[in-house]
């Protein structure tokens, strides 16, 4: 069993991007950034007991920015896991398409999907929309997106430590991605990906 | 896996009676069947006029390019208007003969009537039999077939006729609006609860029908209402087309519930347009049911329009055989403080399709709302097919969205759980559906939650424990 990270910066990758993951692989993709335009990512699981999971986190600031992912399924016993998880600021326009695909062939294939979007300025619109198309009975496919912005308890709490509120938003902003980070498992995970947090969460601007 | 369905396949609906007319629009649709239905209605001016402007954009309108294929439908192959019976019946003895049987046989038995509020009943395109118990006559309750509503309330129906469902909202609605006729009417003045619920049955009796109801309901402050319809159709091997449009008001602190039990036969096509304005504090509920019908293309909607309005949706459905189920629902908020819930689940077995489409908005100033929306579906065998496509549209930062789905057969570990305790496997399984399904279910009026557990009754002759 093989396992790769692909990293994947909105600004300088492909408008669409095609993986084909192989038998017995596990392949893992980050996505982040965010860019003007249209990007499609698109998973082929097409050989049985693969597995692919596609995780992003995206800082938005300005611009219209569209994802649109596709997890194919058309062998038996593939796996795919999707966390998607945006933050915008400013006047940033998220679109996210997100479409799953399980062949009648391919049985016994599990698909995930999730999309959590929080947005910090009243500036900013968010469209999500899923398509899941099941044709196999033995499958398990659950999806779930959320759209919202942080409490203003968990702003509230914070502050009363004594921390200023771009500090707090910062440290929300943060614990907001960390899921994301721990979807990488130890051996493939980088200091680069680290640094990829850290520079996404100096755009936060103060207040 | 069992391969035994899990609702039951025999549609009990399927019978007819010798067709009755006293009046029929030729076969296929133009200007001059328009002006026939008008005419024949004896309408005001304005009405004939909104007909013939709905049928131009009809004509102008194409086929939706997605959901459900809707290539196959012929236009000019349905009767667009029938005219079973020259007067609506007061009482249930006027009925004539072949009509008070099919009733009889769908079920409507006189004790049912005792426990409604009021009772109408829609045979081809006409409503044939209507009542309301006399006390809520009294209090200023209108419940009536939508011509005579047009007859009697011309002011009414004028102010409110098409301000939800514009003309051109969409080709169904636009040909409903051309060729309406039937349908129920409803006022209920401020701060009147009517208690038991109203309710309509529509049967779609003679080959190749177009039945086109049409139904509006005004809830004034701080009323309540609950409504309930149930349809059925006899089989036939050539189509039918049932294309209806609902509009609802719900003003300021009333609520009005709308259940729907649709049991068509296999070979209708049910492309409905159904929508509510709520407005403040008020709240509007669907419940609607899909069991029958060829294709169904049908989201029923509400527009939170007041702060503090709540909408909400529970639906259910099922399809077999040679059906698709496109169905869902909309959420359109645009006042602070809305709130709004979605409940779906569905069934697909035998080679059926259900597909769940639906639309959250939240436009700009929708302040605090919440929205949460959960899509439940069982896939039954290895030939059917299950879609979700939830679509969620956010222009307002103070809003909360969430959205859960999941598709699944029968789990494993449930069965094994159940076996483990003793029981067999069909029972097992007859158990984990009906608590798939209770969710909505529970929901119903009393006699209709009855036969919907009839109906979803599993076939008990599986293997033996």
């Amino acid at each position: 069993m093989s396992s790769t990270l692909t990293l994947i910066p909105l600004e300088q990758s492909e408008d669409t991007l095609t993986s084909t993951v192989c038998a017995d692989e596990k392949s893992y993709i980050l996505l982040y950034g965010f860019c003007e335009g249209r990007k499609m990512i698109r998973v082929n699981l097409a050989q049985e007991g693969a597995y692919a999971c596609i995780v992003g986190m995206i800082f938005g600031q300005r611009g219209l920015c569209s994802i649109s992912t596709f997890q194919h399924h058309s062998a038996s016993y593939t796996t795919s896991d999707l966390l998607i998880k945006t933050v915008l600021v400013d006047s940033a326009v998220f679109q996210y398409d997100g479409r799953i695909r399980i062949e009648q062939n391919a049985h016994g294939s599990n698909a995930y999907q999730r999309n959590e979007n929080i947005s910090l300025s009243p500036l900013t619109r968010i469209a999500t929309r899923p398509s899941l198309e099941i044709l196999a009975n033995d499958v398990c496919c659950t999806h779930g997106a959320t759209i919202g912005t942080f409490d203003d308890e968990d702003y509230f709490y914070l502050q009363s430590r004594g921390m200023i509120k771009s500090e707090a938003g910062r440290l929300l902003v943060r614990g907001f991605f960390q899921n994301v980070i721990r979807k990488i498992p130890a051996e493939l995970m980088t200091d680069y990906v680290h640094t990829i947090l850290e520079r996404q969460l100096c755009m936060i601007p103060y207040e | 896996m069992s391969k035994n369905p899990f609702v039951a396949q025999n549609y009990r609906y399927g019978f007819s009676v010798p067709e009755r007319s006293l009046c029929k629009t030729r076969i296929g649709i133009g200007e001059d069947v328009v002006e026939q239905i008008s005419r024949q209605k004896k309408e005001p001016e304005w009405m004939r006029e909104y007909r013939l402007k709905s049928f131009v954009y009809f004509q102008n309108r194409p086929l939706p390019r997605w959901g459900a294929d809707l290539t196959s439908i012929d236009f000019d192959a349905f009767y667009y208007y029938l005219k079973p019976i020259e007067e609506r019946a007061r009482r249930w003895e006027e009925l004539p003969e072949e009509i008070k049987k099919t009733y009889d046989l769908i079920g409507i038995p006189e004790y049912e009537k005792k426990q409604l509020g009021g009772l109408s009943a829609q045979y081809e395109s006409e409503v044939v039999y209507g009542s309301l118990q006399a006390r809520l006559a009294a209090q200023g309750v209108i419940f009536c077939g939508m011509d005579a509503g047009l007859r009697e309330y011309p002011e009414i129906v004028k102010q409110y006729f098409g301000t939800i469902v514009p003309v051109n909202d969409n080709k169904f609605a636009a040909l409903n609006s051309a060729v309406w006729s039937g349908g129920s009417f409803i006022y209920v003045p401020a701060g009147v609860h009517v208690e038991l619920p109203l309710q309509a049955y529509f049967r779609i009796n003679a080959a190749r029908m177009g039945q086109f109801e049409r139904t509006l309901i005004i809830a004034e402050e701080g009323s309540f209402l609950h409504y309930v319809e149930g349809c059925t159709a006899p089989i036939y091997s050539t189509d039918s087309l049932h294309a209806a449009v609902v509009e609802i008001i719900v003003k300021k602190g009333a609520r009005v519930r709308y259940t729907t039990v649709q049991n068509w036969s296999n070979n209708v096509y049910n492309l409905v347009t159904k929508r509510m304005r709520i407005e403040e504090e008020a709240s509007g509920e669907w419940l609607d049911c899909n069991l029958g019908s060829k294709i169904t293309m049908k989201y029923p909607s509400c527009f939170l329009t007041g702060p503090h309005a709540h909408g909400e949706m529970l639906s259910l459905a099922v399809a077999g055989r040679g059906q698709h189920q496109d169905a869902g629902g909309k959420m359109i908020h645009y006042a602070p403080d809305t709130t709004s819930t979605v409940v779906s689940k569905s069934v697909s077995q035998y080679g059926g399709r259900t597909s769940y489409r639906g639309l959250i908005k939240m436009k700009k100033g929708a302040l605090r709302a919440r929205s949460k929306v959960v899509c439940d579906a069982l896939i039954v065998d290895e030939q059917s097919r299950s879609d979700t496509y939830p679509e969620m549209n956010i222009d307002e930062r103070q809003a909360t969205v969430e959205h859960e789905a999941s598709v699944s057969k029968i789990g494993e570990e449930q069965l094994f759980y159940l076996q483990s305790r003793g029981l067999d496997k069909t029972t097992a399984e007859a158990m984990i559906v009906n608590g798939f399904i209770e969710p909505v279910v529970k929901e119903l009026p009393m006699e209709y939650a009855v036969e919907m557990n009839r109906l979803i009754s599993l076939q008990m002759d599986g293997s033996v424990g």
